[in-house]
């Protein structure tokens, strides 16, 4: 299956930890549809700031929408619990 | 985890603004579109996420309504996101709905129906 949709989210934070932080607790959650979609992370420092970059590939525009939309709601959270404690 | 330094090659990033964007890409139409967020206001409520107005009409109370933004960089973030968020919804929808407009096959309608949850629904309904 080939994924012909794909989007890349780019995420600035103020701080490598921050990054690192929401890479490594995003990573964790499974694909439900892993033939469907696949996620990669990566960080990079550029202007000042430590971006946090999602590649989300899908073999669809549908299947690419519910997969950014669900990675955007649980970065909210995360950039949430960030500014709570 | 990969991590690049500033310096590497990297030409979507020219001239970035520390606010977040993405970036879609389409092969097989060689579509790249790039989504801003823009200079707002931004808030944590989403347009697109959440109950329906059908919904809240019903008199439903949303318990999962997102908090108020900080005056904090990280609440501009997260109200940033949310814009972006919606941003991508509205371009995919777009983009789902012209296609379908000529793809009218069994199997984009399967994949909708599981995608959606609505195969029980639709069951119900007749």
């Amino acid at each position: 299956m080939s994924f012909t949709s794909s989007l890349t989210l780019n995420i600035p934070f103020q701080l490598q930890n921050q990054a690192s932080i929401a890479l490594k607790t995003l990573s964790v959650d499974p694909i439900l549809r892993p033939d469907d979609a696949k996620v990669s992370y990566l960080i990079s420092y550029i202007s000042n700031c430590h971006y946090l970059h999602i590649d989300l590939y899908a073999i669809s525009d549908r299947v690419l929408r519910v997969l950014a939309n669900n990675i955007i709601a649980s970065l909210k959270t995360i950039v949430e619990c960030f500014d709570e404690f | 985890m990969t991590v690049l330094n500033k310096g590497d090659n990297n030409d979507d990033l020219n001239g970035i603004e520390n606010r977040p964007f993405a970036i879609y890409y389409n092969i097989g139409e060689a579509i790249e579109k790039r989504i801003e967020v823009g200079d707002g206001p931004h808030f944590t409520k989403g347009k697109t996420s959440g109950p329906s107005d059908f919904v809240l009409k019903a008199g439903i109370k949303d318990k999962d309504k997102p908090s108020e933004a900080k005056d904090s960089c990280l609440g501009k973030l997260r109200s940033e996101l949310t814009t972006l968020q919606d941003k991508i919804n509205v371009y995919l929808t777009e983009r789902m709905a012209s296609n379908s407009s000529g793809n009218n096959n069994e199997e984009a309608k399967f994949e909708k129906e599981i995608l959606d949850g609505t195969a029980e629904d639709d069951e119900d309904e007749y």
